[in-house]
């Protein structure tokens, strides 16, 4: 078993628009990334809630910084809790002009107005009226809310939390380790989207796994040159190598992070992995291997067999 | 990659005739051929496709004749042969444990056999070693931990071939065509150490070939068994009235 406390927190500088188009779908502008991890689902699926649309309403145009605003990249666990925040606060604005715009058009008062699936509710109208009914004849009349990540909080520091649980079988004679089954439990605040994360928290686990059994750079003890620097030789966890995963989330929003209690869950799950299955390793030898990664040599080594 | 003329040959005796000729290789999977033209370990300036040999591509068996693989036959189509995976399972084992599927799929038995060592020193274009013509052999006093220990001269890289263990201890023999050559030799006397006139790990010379990969059918109760570490793999053959170890 080991632990993991790592900051994931996110930061300002971020910008993000959201724009409601005459059509009453909602498109998403920002400069960050999706590398993969999901980034493109849930900044929709922010500017959905915020706004009251369905989620198949919202488009997301990413990775523009010459004309569309500035976010950072996809790294540093810390996509999610900068950028989300952005959006959130872009598609709060929107939604207020959109308000503003609505109650003018249908004539009720702008506070007995809410949406909820696209469709303008109001106990002053005799039913609903869907979004784009109240823009489609404003010609090209535009909503843009603009949004910006707030400072982080002062008085505490943001960190999110895990541990995780390893169970291995050592092979005495060849010193070979097998991994069977790895636990997770990871803290990151509130989970936007539980497939996402899950996603996440598996790629870390994988290549935690890779630090802890297979990947070693070999140098060349006279040239310095590193002589396996190629994926025959350098190796990574494939498919066959990854044992079960279990993942239970915490889903526990932290109000102090950011306005989506949401923090970055990129980096955290890697962080224990190693550490977890040099222990369980530990605890099946009865002596310790202090070196990473845990090759067949080393637990030999370790066992005074070589 | 450089440049390099690419021509089919269109018959056995037409494709050692262009084989004898001076920087010219033959290409069949190409899987060992390119990572190596792609790296600038040799630079040919013809390539002889010989996949155009269909006669080559034949996997026959009979209990009486043994098992017959033509040096085309891809180690997938091995792995996968039903006669080869009942009674000749060590051989199915073998070509199963090698590489993945997609290079299983291009690479052929008779380039297993001859491809060239995966030593990091051979396969980097940094190291000018002796096997390719150089002063030293770099694994001497380097990172030699998959290396050749006992009996290596001048070079301690290790054949890689997956298919060469098990197909010894099944006591296969080849058949070798060439410029004045077709005979069977067994596969044991293909491999050769590097000498300073033959850095070469097999025996054959310009436009010689392997044509086809004979096993004799194994005893009854004979069963082999093969693992793989971190380097070579350990494999072992056993007869009830006899164990070897190959």
């Amino acid at each position: 078993m080991a632990s993991q406390i790592w900051s994931g927190n996110g930061m300002p500088p971020a910008y993000a628009l959201v724009k409601i188009n005459p059509d009453g779908t909602a498109t998403v502008i920002t400069g960050t990334q999706d590398i993969g991890t999901g980034t493109r689902t849930v900044l929709a699926q922010i500017a959905a809630e915020e706004l009251g649309f369905a989620l198949e309403k919202i488009s997301v145009e990413l990775g523009d910084t010459q004309t569309g605003p500035y976010a950072p990249l996809s790294a540093g666990s810390m996509t999610v809790a900068s950028v989300g925040p952005a959006v959130r606060l872009a598609a709060h604005e929107a939604r207020q002009q959109l308000l503003d715009v609505a109650a003018q058009v249908l004539e009720v008062p702008r506070e007995s107005l809410t949406i909820a699936d696209g469709l303008l509710h109001s106990s002053a109208l005799p039913k609903p009226v869907a979004v784009h009914e109240v823009l489609k004849n404003l010609e090209n009349f535009m909503i843009i809310g603009r949004g910006a990540r707030a400072p982080n909080p002062e008085d505490v520091t943001v960190n999110t939390f895990g541990a995780q649980f390893a169970e291995v079988l050592v092979d005495t004679e060849t010193g070979e380790v097998k991994v069977e089954r790895i636990v997770a439990v990871h803290d990151s605040g509130r989970v936007i989207n539980p497939l996402t994360l899950s996603s996440q928290i598996e790629g870390g686990i994988i290549q935690g796994l890779g630090y802890a059994l297979f990947e070693q750079r070999v140098l060349d003890r006279d040239t310095g040159i590193v002589v396996n620097d190629n994926l025959e030789n350098y190796k990574v966890p494939t498919a066959l190598d990854v044992p079960e995963i279990v993942f239970e989330m915490v889903d526990r929003p932290d109000p102090k992070a950011n306005n989506l209690g949401a923090k970055g869950v990129g980096e955290p799950p890697i962080i224990p992995t190693a550490a977890a299955i040099a222990n369980a390793v530990a605890n099946a030898l009865g002596v310790r291997i202090y070196e990473l990664p845990i090759t067949r040599e080393r637990v030999l080594k370790a066992l005074g067999k070589v | 990659m450089r440049s390099f003329e690419h021509v089919n040959a269109s018959d056995i005796q037409t494709a050692i005739a262009l084989l004898r000729e001076p920087h010219t290789e033959a290409i069949a999977g190409g899987t060992d051929l390119l990572g190596e033209l792609k790296a600038r370990l040799r630079s040919p300036k013809r390539l002889v496709n010989i996949k155009t040999l269909s006669e080559l591509h034949e996997i026959g068996y009979s209990p009486q004749m043994g098992l017959r693989i033509g040096a085309l036959v891809t180690l997938a189509q091995i792995e996968q042969h039903p006669a080869i995976r009942e009674r000749f399972s060590l051989l199915a084992q073998a070509a199963s444990s090698a590489a993945t599927p997609q290079l299983r799929n291009m690479g052929t038995v008779g380039g297993n056999l001859c491809q060239k060592p995966r030593c990091w020193y051979y396969r980097n274009k940094l190291f000018h070693c002796w096997l390719k013509g150089g002063e030293k052999c770099f694994a001497e006093d380097g990172e030699n931990k998959y290396h050749a220990i006992l009996g290596a001269d001048r070079c301690h890289a290790v054949h890689p071939s997956d298919l060469a263990p098990a197909l010894m201890a099944l006591d296969a023999t080849i058949r070798v065509v060439g410029p004045d050559l077709d005979g069977e030799i067994s596969l044991a006397e293909l491999y050769t150490k590097p000498t300073e006139s033959h850095r070469q790990m097999t025996i054959l010379g310009p436009g010689e070939l392997i044509t086809e990969i004979r096993v004799p059918t194994p005893q009854q109760n004979s069963r082999g068994s093969l693992s793989q570490g971190d380097g070579a793999p350990v494999l072992v053959l056993c007869t009830r009235e006899r164990g070897r170890a190959a």
